[in-house]
């Protein structure tokens, strides 16, 4: 599967080679994600890798506007702005990767807490019905 | 609170405070009663004991010189000891046109015997035989006398057979046997006591006044009946023809009905010549006395129990009934008696069995004698009757029984009479009934099973009189009232009442009542045999029975259903059949293979599983399954990166579009 990607990207990349080179430069915080990325399913690389897509767009737009020609590469890199944009993006994706694990257990924390009471009333219940002999081994 | 009388099939008026002595039985005391319809004819009645069966009985000719019941039934009697009223059996007899007082006079003569005495008694004797009936109360103080000098013969159905029989009145056998369980006999039996009242008739005394029984009965074995009464007086030929022939101690030898008719009819009739029993080559030595006969020994060993049972284990004594008689057939009769007594019953016991054993050896048509009970095989069922309450003897009696002496009695009379081997039959389908003790089972159960008109002991019943199972049910509910209203309505005597009159019907219930009464077992097993029962015989509206069972059904339900909706349900069904005293839909409802009950098992059974299902969610819960840092850690790194995906393809997908519209 990530061969055939490779293959069919390859020719875009080529084709589209003075943009190629832009979005790997700005793409640079994405490669120190994966670097340091030692999850399976690499989750902070697709994280950051996603935010510091989305940033690298400026400098995209900056060099599809001047033309796609090499000696563009340069001036569009130089922009300030597109580097604030990509490394901000990066920024905020390697924020969030590290934000929502917190949020996310005082979440859990919370959905745990209702769900025991939903099984404990459920249980109540079937113990008022059936009595406490409903607590038994099973067979 | 005594009422003045009581109505009896709204004929006979009884009156309790009007005793009647001279018609008063020993265990029946008379008193005055007035017929509705005709007063000109006297009437007494005999109140009869409320343990005991009333008679049955039918019509007899007019002309039978016997005090015959006209009426029976049961009537609410005053009871002295409670103060209220007690059921009580009763007969109604008309008053003989006779005294009970004897006429003045000395020894009868032959022709008087015969007019006033033998005449009536073959026709009573006749009477009875065709009724296949035996007297077995022809003594000298149950006779009234005509004014003409001839005698209607008293009552014989107030007691028990023979029971107020004086010992000498009696054959050896039978005077040997406790008066409760000397049986109805035969007609013979009834004979040999004529022959003996016809001697005090002709004697004008009894000649065996001033002897003890044991005296009279050893008296008797020693040298027969005959001349233990007659040796010294004389006679003439003919009466002692007769008398020879009446009081002949062997069955066989005595004359029947037929005989006494040929000679009533001046017929000649062979005597009989006395048959003495065989004498020893050499005695015994038993209770430091010498013994030459068979029989004298037995009615020794009878007396004195402990001692026979260790002689019967000596060689001392096989080698006696083996060799001091030329009798081949001793030997194989000695050994089947001992490999009998040794295969039935406990070890320990195996002497008396074998003492037992040994007696019918000794002398045949010797009642069963075991320890300290002596019955004949037909008297077993009034035996066990008067003894069921009764725990003293009752290890006795299971020996006796389960050492099937009963069976050795009859195979050993050998007399081939039909209704014995019925009876023998019955006795080896009952004595299965011994092996357990629970209610329906044991002695209780016997006496009923062998009584069938014998009345229900139980005291759920209270003061009534309940002998047939129609009766049971309503009864029981009467009395189901104030102290007894939370009483379990089942007892050891309800139960073997009820299985000896339904038998196989009612076996499983019986069964399942083996177990601890309060258990749910128990309790269900009662309801049950209470529907079977009501299913028997319909018993109509029982409303408190049906709460009595009301209350178990409601106990039951707690133990049976675990719902509490199936409760609910329940028990409105319930109190909806118990208002109908259905009981059979009452056990219908807490049947485990009822719908409500298998519903509640299914029911439960996912019940169960669903909770022990949520017991494991929560402990997981509780145990971090939610909230453990690295599963936290992991599924929100994976929603970071996923909503960074979204993200990002929507900004890139609007950034497109942006574009190319620039």
């Amino acid at each position: 599967m990530k061969r055939l990607v490779f293959i069919l990207a390859l020719p875009v990349a080529l084709l589209l080679l003075p943009s190629t080179i832009v979005l790997l430069a700005s793409l640079l915080p994405t490669l120190v994600a994966f670097t340091i990325d030692d999850g399976k399913k690499r989750h902070l690389t697709v994280t950051v890798l996603s935010f510091n897509l989305a940033g690298s767009c400026y400098f995209l737009r900056q060099l599809w506007k001047m033309g796609q020609d090499i000696q563009h590469i340069a001036p569009a890199l130089s922009n300030e702005m597109g580097w604030f944009c990509a490394l901000g993006g990066a920024a905020l994706g390697w924020m969030i990767f590290l934000i929502v694990p917190g949020i996310w257990a005082q979440i859990s924390k919370a959905q745990s807490s209702y769900l025991l009471f939903g099984l404990r009333r459920e249980q109540k219940k079937l113990v008022d019905l059936w009595g406490d002999s409903v607590k038994g081994e099973i067979k | 609170m005594a009422a003045e009388s009581f109505l009896l099939n709204n004929e006979y008026r009884i009156f309790p405070g009007e005793r009647i002595h001279p018609f008063d039985l020993p265990e029946a005391p008379a008193f005055a009663v007035h017929h509705l319809r005709d007063q000109s004819i006297p009437y007494f009645a005999l109140l009869l004991s409320p343990l005991r069966p009333l008679p049955t009985f039918a019509d007899l000719a007019s002309d039978v010189s016997l005090v015959w019941p006209k009426a029976a039934g049961i009537v609410p009697w005053p009871d002295m000891k409670s103060q209220g009223v007690r059921e009580c059996p009763v007969l109604i007899y008309q008053k003989p046109n006779a005294t009970k007082a004897k006429p003045p006079g000395e020894a009868m003569s032959e022709i008087q015997l015969t007019r006033n005495i033998i005449q009536p008694a073959w026709r009573v004797l006749q009477a009875l035989s065709q009724m296949g009936r035996t007297h077995r109360s022809i003594r000298p103080d149950n006779l009234f006398y005509k004014s003409d000098g001839s005698v209607i013969f008293g009552d014989c159905l107030s007691s028990p057979p023979a029971m107020n029989q004086p010992s000498f009145m009696e054959t050896v056998e039978s005077a040997l046997t406790l008066p409760i369980g000397r049986g109805p006999g035969r007609i013979e039996d009834d004979l040999y006591s004529l022959g003996i009242l016809i001697a005090c008739f002709a004697l004008g005394k009894n000649p065996l006044a001033g002897m003890s029984d044991a005296e009279i009965i050893e008296a008797k074995v020693a040298q027969g009946s005959f001349r233990t009464l007659l040796s010294k007086e004389k006679l003439s030929p003919r009466l002692e023809e007769l008398l020879r022939g009446l009081l002949a101690d062997r069955l066989a030898e005595r004359w029947s009905l037929r005989t006494l008719e040929k000679w009533v009819n001046g017929q000649g009739v062979p005597a009989n010549l006395p048959n003495m029993p065989s004498r020893a080559s050499r005695s015994i030595q038993f209770a430091e006395k010498e013994y030459w006969t068979r029989p004298a020994l037995a009615c020794a060993m009878n007396q004195n129990w402990q001692e026979a049972a260790k002689l019967v284990v000596t060689d001392e004594f096989d080698h006696w009934l083996r060799r001091a008689f030329s009798d081949q057939k001793n030997t194989d009769h000695i050994e089947k008696a001992r490999l009998q007594a040794q295969s039935h019953g406990p070890a320990q016991a195996m002497p008396y069995r074998l003492a037992a054993r040994m007696l019918f050896l000794l002398s045949s048509g010797f009642p069963i004698c075991y320890r300290g009970i002596h019955v004949d095989p037909q008297g077993l069922g009034f035996l066990l009757a008067d003894r069921m309450d009764r725990t003293a003897q009752e290890s006795d009696l299971r020996e006796l029984l389960q050492a099937r002496l009963i069976q050795a009695a009859i195979d050993q009379s050998q007399n081939g009479d039909p209704a014995m081997t019925v009876f023998r039959r019955q006795i080896d389908e009952l004595l299965p009934l011994l092996d357990r003790n629970g209610p329906g089972f044991g002695i209780k159960r016997l006496a009923y099973e062998l009584m069938p008109g014998l009345p229900c002991r139980s005291p759920l019943l209270g003061a009534s009189y309940v002998a047939t199972l129609p009766h049971l049910l309503p009864t029981l509910n009467a009395n189901l009232t104030g102290a007894n209203a939370n009483a379990l309505p089942m007892d050891d005597h309800l139960a073997s009442f009820i299985a000896a009159h339904l038998k196989s019907i009612v076996s499983r219930e019986i069964i399942a009542l083996q177990v601890e009464r309060n258990s749910p077992d128990g309790r269900m097993a009662i309801l049950k045999l209470m529907a079977v029962v009501a299913r028997a015989s319909p018993p109509g509206h029982l409303p408190n029975l049906a709460n009595s069972l009301l209350s178990i059904a409601l106990s039951l339900i707690t133990e049976f259903v675990r719902n509490r909706d199936l409760r609910t349900q329940a028990e409105e069904l319930l109190r909806a059949t118990a208002a109908r005293s259905d009981f059979t839909a009452m056990v219908d409802i807490l049947s485990p293979e009822g719908e409500l009950r298998t519903k509640d098992e299914r029911g439960f059974l996912l019940a169960k599983n669903r909770y022990a299902r949520l017991a494991w969610e929560a402990r997981w819960l509780e145990g971090g399954g939610l909230t453990e840092a690295r599963r936290v850690k992991e599924i929100a790194q994976r929603h970071a990166a996923a909503f960074a995906a979204f993200s990002s393809a929507a900004f890139l997908a609007f950034f497109g579009i942006w574009i190319m519209m620039a």
